[in-house]
C-alpha cells in the first residue's frame, strides 16, 4: 500500500472514530403520532377521580424521569418543570395559585417519595375548593 | 506529493454506500398510466419530488417497504404510481398526505378526489392533526463537552412546539434521526456497519425533557435553542411528510447520512427554497451544519439557552457573597451540620439563604450519601416564601454562533536546533480544537484533534520532518471537593513520514485542576516508538508529566508542558525530557497566531504558525 492510501485510510477510520459520536441509541418513540398523547387529560369530573388511567401514566412518566428537579422547584416554588406538572395535571396555573399550594405542602406531596406524589397531588387538589377550582378550568 | 483527499473521499463514499447497502428487494411495480407525460418526467426530477422520496443523494433512500410505491428507487417511476394512486384512491392522502398535496399543486388541471371524501378512512390522521399542534419549530445544539465521547462532536435536533403548551415547555417534542446500537457489538463490526451503512435508523420522537435532563443535567452540556422561522404551511407540510415517514428506516451512515444531514433534509422539505445539505455530501458534522442553518437567510428567528447543570451552578455560585460562598461550602463538603437558624447565625440575608439551599439541592441531587443534607434543605427551602430565578438566561455571548470552524489550514515557519535552513510547514487538520485555538464555543483547556498534517519543506530543498497525527487528545476534566474525574491524553503519530517512518504512540492518565483562568495537570506516561530506519528501533518508555495552561483575556492562551520518560527498552537514550511551550493569540474565530517551542530528545524547533478555521 502506498502512502497516499496509507494517508486516507487512516484519515477515513479518524473521521470515523469521531463521527461515532452522532449515532445515538435510541428508541423510536410512537407518542408523537399517538393523537391522545399529553396535554388531553381531562378534569371535569374532579370531585373524587382527577386523573384517568391514561394522565396517570403519563404523570407518572414525566415524574419518574423528573422527580428530583420536580422536588427542588417544588420547594423554590417556581420553574419550568413545576409548570410543566401542574399544566400536565390540566390545572390553570395563571395566577401562580398550584405552584404556591405545592410549595406550602411540599413536605406531604414530597416525602412519601416519587411513586406517591401523583396521588399526593390528587388528594391536594381535592382537600381545597380554590385548587379544585384551578384545576377544572382546563379540559 | 498531490493528495486529492476529497475527491478520493467523494468516490468512496458515493460508491462504497451503495455496495453495502442493505435491505432486500423492493416489491415489484405496482401500476402504471397514462398520464401527461412530458410534465410527469419534467416533474420526476422536481427537487421537492425527489426531497420527499429521500433520493436527493443514493445514501439517504429508505430502505423500509412500502415507502416507495412503485417498488423501485425510480424518481419517474414513483411519480407515476403516485399520481395514479392520488387519483384513483381518495385515501392516499391518509398514508401520503405530503405528496398528495405535492401533487395537487403540480397537477392542478386534473381531477383529484375530494380531500374530505374519505374522512373515514383518514380518521386516525385526522384525528392525530388535529391533537398535535405545532406553532414553532427550533433546532437544538447541546453544547460540546469532554465528558464523554459522544459530546466532543455533539449533536442535533429539532424540537416541535406545539401549541397547548408554553414555548419553554419542556414537554414539547424532540425529534431526531438515530440509529439502533447495540452496545456489545465488537468494534470491528460496529465501524464496518457505521461506515458502509449496516444499522438501521430512524426519525425518532421524544420528550422534550428526556433530552434535557440527558444533556443539560446528566452530561451537563448548556443547550441552545434557535427558532426557526418556518411559516404555518410550512410546519404543516412538514409534518405531513413526518406523518409518512413514521415507520420509514434508513440506513445509517456515520459519516454522510447521520442525524445532522438527515435534519437538514426535513429542513429542506418544509421550505423547498432552502439548500443546505448540498455542501454535506460526504462529512456532516453537527456544529458545521448548525452554522449552515444560522447563515441561511431569513430562517433562525430567536435564540434560547438552557444552561447545563455545571453552568447553572456556577451562576448561583458567582451570585453568592463571600460569607455566603463559605458558608456554601461549609455545609457541601465540609460536613457542617445544617440548622435552619444557621443562616441568620452567620448574617446570611433570607433572600441569599434561599440562593443556597437551592444550590445545594441542586449539588446533592442523585448523591446517596448527602441525601440526609438534600431532604433537610429541601424541607426548609419549602418555608420561605415562593421565589429566586435560579439564573437570569440571557443569551451567552459564547455560544455555537462565536466557534471557530472544524477543519483548519495553516502556514508556518521554524528552524531546528543543529540545521542552519529554516522551513516551511503547510498543515491541514480535519477536526477538531486544540487549546491554543479560539475557545469560543469549545471544551476548555482540552484538545481533541484528528488527522493533522504537516509537510514541512527545508531551505535546503529537501522535505523532512513531515508529520501525520491521526489522533492528539488531550481531557482534561478538574478535581473538585469531592469528585476526581480522571484525565488522560493519547497521541498516535507517524514523523518523518517522507524520508523514514517513526510512529509514536503516547499515551497517560492522570489528574487536574482548574483554578479560574489556569489549570494544572499531572499525569503518569507510557511511549512507544518504532523506527522503520534504524535496526531494532523499537522503544517504550514510561515516566511523567506536568502541565500547565493559562488564558489572557480570551485572546491570549499559553501552554507548558513538561515530560521525563525512561526508557524499559529503547536504542535511544536511556531517560530524558521534553517540553513544550506555546502561545496562541485570536481575536476572532476564524484566524489565529500560534507559536511553539518544542525540545524533544536532543531537537529543538521553534514553530510560528498562521492558521485559518472553516
Amino acid at each position: 500500500m502506498n502512502f497516499k492510501m496509507k494517508f486516507v485510510s487512516m484519515v477515513i477510520v479518524s473521521l470515523f472514530v469521531s463521527n461515532a459520536a452522532f449515532a445515538v441509541i435510541s428508541s423510536t418513540s410512537a407518542e408523537f403520532f399517538d393523537s391522545t398523547t399529553e396535554g388531553t387529560s381531562s378534569t371535569s369530573n374532579s370531585t373524587k377521580k382527577i386523573f384517568s388511567q391514561n394522565d396517570k401514566d403519563r404523570l407518572e412518566k414525566f415524574v419518574d424521569q423528573n422527580f428530583d428537579r420536580l422536588q427542588e422547584e417544588s420547594a423554590r416554588g417556581q420553574g419550568v418543570l413545576l409548570t410543566d406538572y401542574v399544566n400536565l395535571v390540566g390545572c390553570d396555573n395563571s395566577r401562580g395559585v398550584v405552584t404556591k399550594a405545592m410549595h406550602d405542602n411540599y413536605g406531604m406531596l414530597f416525602n412519601s417519595g416519587k411513586n406517591q406524589l401523583v396521588n399526593q397531588t390528587e388528594k391536594l387538589i381535592n382537600s381545597n375548593s380554590n385548587l379544585a377550582r384551578a384545576c377544572e378550568t382546563k379540559s | 506529493m498531490k493528495l486529492n483527499l476529497k475527491v478520493f473521499c467523494a468516490v468512496l463514499f458515493l460508491v462504497l454506500p451503495m455496495a453495502f447497502a442493505v435491505g432486500g428487494p423492493l416489491p415489484a411495480p405496482s401500476t402504471s398510466t397514462s398520464l401527461p407525460d412530458e410534465k410527469i418526467i419534467l416533474l420526476s426530477k422536481d427537487k421537492l419530488w425527489l426531497r420527499l422520496l429521500h433520493l436527493s443523494v443514493p445514501y439517504t433512500k429508505v430502505i423500509s417497504s412500502g415507502f416507495y410505491l412503485s417498488g423501485s428507487l425510480d424518481p419517474l417511476a414513483e411519480l407515476r404510481v403516485n399520481l395514479s394512486r392520488a387519483l384513483g384512491d381518495s385515501s392516499f392522502r391518509c398514508k401520503f398526505p405530503a405528496r398528495d398535496q405535492w401533487l395537487r399543486s403540480q397537477f392542478g388541471e386534473l381531477s383529484f378526489p375530494d380531500a374530505g371524501a374519505a374522512s373515514g378512512a383518514c380518521a386516525e390522521y385526522d384525528s392525530w392533526r388535529g391533537s398535535q399542534v405545532v406553532d414553532s419549530i427550533s433546532i437544538v445544539y447541546p453544547d460540546r463537552n469532554v465528558q464523554t465521547s459522544l459530546g466532543v462532536f455533539s449533536h442535533t435536533f429539532l424540537k416541535l412546539n406545539l401549541a397547548r403548551w408554553p414555548r419553554s415547555s419542556n414537554l414539547n417534542i424532540a425529534l431526531g434521526f438515530a440509529a439502533e446500537l447495540d452496545p456489545n457489538e465488537p468494534f470491528v463490526s460496529l465501524v464496518s456497519k457505521g461506515l458502509f451503512g449496516g444499522y438501521v435508523a430512524q426519525f425518532t420522537f421524544s420528550n422534550y425533557y428526556t433530552e434535557v435532563n440527558r444533556y443539560g443535567e446528566s452530561e451537563s452540556r448548556d443547550i441552545f435553542e434557535y427558532d426557526l422561522k418556518f411559516s404555518k404551511s410550512e410546519i404543516d407540510f412538514l409534518l405531513k411528510h413526518m406523518w409518512e415517514l413514521q415507520d420509514a428506516d434508513f440506513q445509517y451512515y456515520f459519516l454522510s447520512g447521520n442525524c445532522s444531514y438527515h435534519l437538514l433534509t426535513l429542513l429542506e422539505i418544509a421550505r423547498p427554497s432552502l439548500d443546505l445539505s448540498s455542501g454535506f455530501d460526504y462529512v456532516t458534522v453537527p456544529s458545521t451544519s448548525l452554522r449552515v442553518v444560522l447563515a441561511a437567510p431569513d430562517l433562525v428567528g430567536k435564540r434560547h439557552w438552557i444552561p447545563g447543570k455545571q453552568t447553572r451552578q456556577n451562576l448561583m455560585v458567582a451570585r453568592l457573597s463571600e460569607p455566603g460562598r463559605a458558608l456554601y461550602r461549609e455545609l457541601r463538603y465540609g460536613g457542617l451540620a445544617f440548622y435552619s437558624d444557621l443562616f441568620s447565625a452567620r448574617g446570611i440575608s433570607a433572600e441569599e439563604t434561599a440562593l443556597i439551599l437551592d444550590l445545594l439541592a441542586e449539588s446533592t441531587r442523585g448523591r446517596s450519601d448527602l441525601a440526609l443534607l438534600r431532604g433537610e434543605v429541601l424541607n426548609y427551602r419549602s418555608q420561605l416564601p415562593v421565589g429566586g430565578d435560579v439564573v437570569a438566561l440571557e443569551f451567552p455571548s459564547e455560544n455555537p454562533e462565536t466557534a471557530h470552524g472544524v477543519e483548519l489550514i495553516s502556514v508556518g515557519f521554524g528552524q531546528d536546533s543543529g540545521r542552519s535552513d529554516t522551513w516551511a510547514q503547510l498543515r491541514y487538520r480535519a477536526a477538531l480544537h486544540n487549546v491554543l485555538d479560539p475557545p469560543s464555543g469549545y471544551f476548555r483547556d482540552s484538545t481533541f484533534e484528528l488527522a493533522d498534517l504537516r509537510v514541512r519543506y527545508y531551505g535546503s530543498r529537501e522535505f523532512d520532518g513531515s508529520s501525520f497525527t491521526l489522533l492528539n487528545a488531550v481531557i482534561l476534566q478538574s478535581v473538585t471537593e469531592d469528585q476526581f474525574p480522571i484525565s488522560w491524553r493519547a497521541r498516535s503519530r507517524v514523523n518523518d513520514f517522507l524520508s523514514r517512518a517513526v510512529w509514536e504512540n503516547s499515551g497517560g492518565v492522570g489528574f487536574s485542576k482548574n483554578f479560574s483562568s489556569v489549570s494544572v495537570s499531572l499525569m503518569g506516561l507510557a511511549e512507544t516508538f518504532m523506527d522503520s530506519r534504524e535496526k531494532a528501533g523499537v522503544g517504550v518508555f514510561a515516566g511523567a508529566s506536568v502541565g500547565l495552561g493559562f488564558n489572557l483575556f480570551e485572546m491570549l492562551r499559553v501552554q507548558a508542558s513538561l515530560d521525563r520518560l525512561s526508557a524499559l527498552q529503547s536504542v535511544r537514550e536511556g531517560n530524558y525530557w521534553q517540553g513544550e511551550v506555546s502561545v496562541g493569540y485570536s481575536k476572532n474565530a476564524a484566524f489565529s497566531i500560534q507559536s511553539s517551542l518544542v525540545s524533544s530528545w536532543r531537537e529543538r524547533s521553534l514553530i510560528l504558525e498562521g492558521l485559518y478555521y472553516y
